[in-house]
């Protein structure tokens, strides 16, 4: 199955993300973060890809910015 | 019994739940935060964002995001101020009477560095801001520092009145609520607060080395501190995002669990008002004490200074602590700018500050201590 990385700019970000998607019965992992795709020594979050434009929009309209999607093909 | 009477110093007790969570979270929970992702780590880093949000919730605000964890209310001021020199520099700022030195030292030294101006708002002899005279105030005013209750003589400033004034002439407006928040209701948002510093371990009723800032409008101030956050980790630079930009090193994980805790469980209060303010009447009627408060009981917190014409405030508050086991801070309190206001400078004063954890008894006990120690 296709997934999505999520990067943000902050570790609060994350939590926010996390929380909120759960929130709203959207399967998400927290992982650690690629290193061929970020700098960041901390958490992202995987999405499954089907998901992605739902959490793109519940993101959004809490104002969660992400820093990067990351497509990942399985 | 609980005869601690230094709850301005820092408060105790705690509410039990305060010292279960600190115990939980280095014997179970562990991890850093917001570096690695392993469950120990999303369970610290939940810990101090959920502590950010209660913070923010408690003043009105939709969130913690622009709350920011320093190690105490200091730190909170020196970010702010600070980190605000560039703008600052030849700017006007107005502070109350009755300011700590957590602001005065602080702004002493950006005399120094970037030349400020540093003036005092129009007073009553109580040291509550008269603001009726704002009005009258000539020239630029860049920043409004407000000490929301003095911890000298717990006076609570009128602060919806002071920020609906710099408001409308366009100047931004700080608070101390070092001494209020938690016992003072504050909404920041309503007020319009520009920034305020806050502590945890007073009447928030947390552990010590956890404090901060609220900033409306972080982008205008450079962080104080750098280092590593864990993000942008290939830049030799601070990020801008927030909270990172300005918590550089690991955070108190411990302390915001106990803040957590703390704001989840607020104590309740063993004494009514009237309780109260019949302390302050019957300190009042001792012959020989003058006791430092606000002209008004209405502006009134919950602490309050008192002197006496013969006994000095150092006799006072050790006979207090070895005939009486009673714990009272003497002295300036650190704020030599509000002694000056009110008169009790050098000795300074006997400080009683209370809490809810006080019963009428205890109230009755410092009382009958004091009328001994004062029939000189």
């Amino acid at each position: 199955m296709s997934k999505e990385i999520l990067i943000f700019e902050s570790a609060r970000e994350v939590i926010k993300a996390d929380k909120l998607c759960k929130k709203n019965a959207i399967f998400v992992t927290v992982v650690p973060l690629p290193e061929e795709y970020s700098s960041e020594c901390g958490m992202g979050l995987v999405i499954e890809q089907q998901n992605s434009n739902s959490v793109r929009d519940l993101l959004l309209s809490h104002n969660i910015s992400v820093k990067k999607y990351i497509y990942e093909q399985k | 019994m609980n005869l601690y009477f230094d709850n301005a110093s820092t408060s105790f007790p705690k509410p039990s739940v305060v010292a279960e969570a600190i115990a939980s979270c280095i014997t179970n929970c562990g991890g850093t935060y917001g570096r690695g992702s392993y469950p120990r780590v999303l369970s610290s880093t939940s810990i101090v964002e959920e502590c950010r949000d209660l913070l923010g919730e408690l003043v009105g605000l939709d969130s913690g995001d622009n709350i920011f964890f320093t190690a105490n209310a200091t730190g909170g001021s020196n970010t702010i101020l600070k980190g605000l020199a560039a703008t600052l520099k030849d700017k006007t700022i107005y502070t109350t009477a009755l300011e700590h030195n957590a602001i005065m030292r602080p702004l002493e030294f950006l005399k120094e560095v970037c030349n400020i101006r540093v003036k005092t708002l129009p007073s009553e002899l109580d040291g509550r801001v008269n603001a009726s005279k704002l009005d009258e105030i000539d020239g630029e005013i860049e920043l409004v520092i407000i000490n929301h209750q003095s911890n000298i003589n717990g006076v609570i400033q009128p602060l919806g009145e002071i920020a609906k004034w710099a408001r409308g002439r366009g100047t931004k407006i700080m608070v101390d609520t070092t001494q209020s928040l938690g016992d003072i209701p504050i909404n920041v948002a309503q007020l319009g607060v520009d920034y305020f510093i806050f502590t945890g371990h007073k009447g928030l009723y947390g552990p010590t080395g956890i404090g901060g800032f609220y900033a409306r409008n972080p982008e205008n101030i450079a962080p104080l501190i750098h280092g590593g956050t864990g993000s942008n980790s290939d830049s030799f630079t601070m990020p801008v995002k927030y909270p990172d930009k300005f918590e550089a090193g690991t955070p108190n994980i411990i302390g915001a669990a106990g803040l957590k805790a703390a704001l989840e469980n607020r104590p309740v209060y063993h004494h009514t008002k009237a309780d109260f303010i019949e302390l302050i009447g019957e300190i009042e009627s001792i012959p020989g004490v003058t006791l430092y408060r606000s002209s008004n009981l209405e502006f009134q917190g919950s602490l309050f200074s008192i002197t006496h014409s013969v006994v000095a405030p150092s006799v006072i508050s050790k006979k207090l602590s070895e005939s009486y086991n009673i714990e009272t801070r003497q002295g300036l309190h650190c704020s030599p700018a509000a002694h000056k206001h009110l008169g009790t400078l050098p000795t300074g004063t006997v400080r009683i500050a209370t809490s809810p954890y006080h019963s009428k008894e205890d109230f009755d006990i410092l009382v009958s201590s004091l009328k001994k120690i004062c029939n000189v």
